[in-house]
């Protein structure tokens, strides 16, 4: 009688210890997704509220927007640059996306972009950034993604 | 008469794939994203920094705007918006009540780094999808 009453307190107690393991390793995937940048941003929609912001900075910057006038003119074509922008950002920071664009080295080639319009680009993102309060260490961590494209796109 | 029969009826199954595969093909997080739009002014006038910041805010919070900019020297406004909700011409008249204001035409050709030919198929195929609407 000892004995049955022994087993089944060892099941029980073995069936909690596993639920609980079980339930300890869910809560470091979820963690661990918690932590990808993309969710620290905000998701998809404050991603696409900073690609906006940065578009209409790019649009408004004297330096640079002779370059994007006619992509952003036309509705399809400013939505496709849309898109592959939030994608980029969304599948570099983590997140449930895939970028489905040209290679940077590909989509700028033959455009001759200089240094200061580079320069220029980057400050229209920093801006759009800080507009949403986007904290240092999110906003470093971002651009650390992006900047090494800087090869692909200058002086091509 | 049989050679149109056969290319019409080739051209209605092509067409009838390319409806089946809009509809059926997996929408990415951003395809299912509204589509917006974006118009750009130039400002004449003088317009303060504070003028300039306060105009910012009060067009990037008008209903239907994602977005609107307007560049530290006050001659550029540009602002991208959902076109259901908000027009250019209520937009225009928003910017208007603290500068001048004149719609800027855009190049139609060159740009970067978007291609013509990708985004019309692309909006081809959107249109074309039910979900989308």
């Amino acid at each position: 009688m000892k004995t049955k009453l022994f087993k089944n307190v060892a099941v029980v107690f073995t069936i909690l210890t596993l639920a609980f393991a079980v339930s300890c390793s869910d809560d470091d995937d979820e963690m661990k997704e918690d932590t990808t940048l993309y969710t620290r941003l905000g998701g998809i929609d404050a991603i696409s509220a900073v690609t906006d912001q940065f578009l209409a900075n790019v649009a408004a910057d004297s330096k640079i927007n002779a370059r994007f006038e006619a992509t952003v003119a036309n509705s399809s074509r400013l939505q496709l640059l849309r898109n592959n922008l939030i994608d980029q950002i969304c599948a570099g920071s983590g997140g449930p996306c895939q970028y489905k664009g040209k290679t940077m080295a590909a989509a700028h080639a033959g455009m001759g972009i200089t240094q200061d319009e580079f320069n220029a680009l980057v400050g229209d993102l920093v801006a759009a950034l800080d507009k949403f309060s986007v904290p240092a260490q999110e906003k470093n961590d971002l651009l650390a993604i992006l900047g090494p494209m800087q090869s692909d796109i200058v002086g091509k | 008469m049989k050679t149109l029969r056969i290319t019409s009826a080739i051209l209605a199954v092509a067409f009838i794939a390319l409806i089946l595969y809009a509809n059926l093909r997996h929408l990415s997080v951003t395809e299912r994203l509204k589509h917006v739009q974006l118009v750009s002014f130039n400002l004449s006038g003088s317009l303060s920094d504070k003028s300039r910041v306060s105009l910012t805010e009060k067009i990037s919070s008008s209903p239907g705007v994602t977005a609107c900019s307007i560049n530290p020297e006050g001659t550029i406004a540009s602002v991208i918006y959902y076109p259901d909700e908000v027009d250019e011409a209520t937009l225009n008249a928003l910017l208007s009540t603290q500068c001048n204001t004149e719609k800027r035409e855009l190049a139609a050709v060159g740009g970067c780094p978007v291609h013509q030919v990708n985004a019309s198929v692309q909006q081809f195929v959107s249109m074309l999808d039910l979900r989308t609407r």
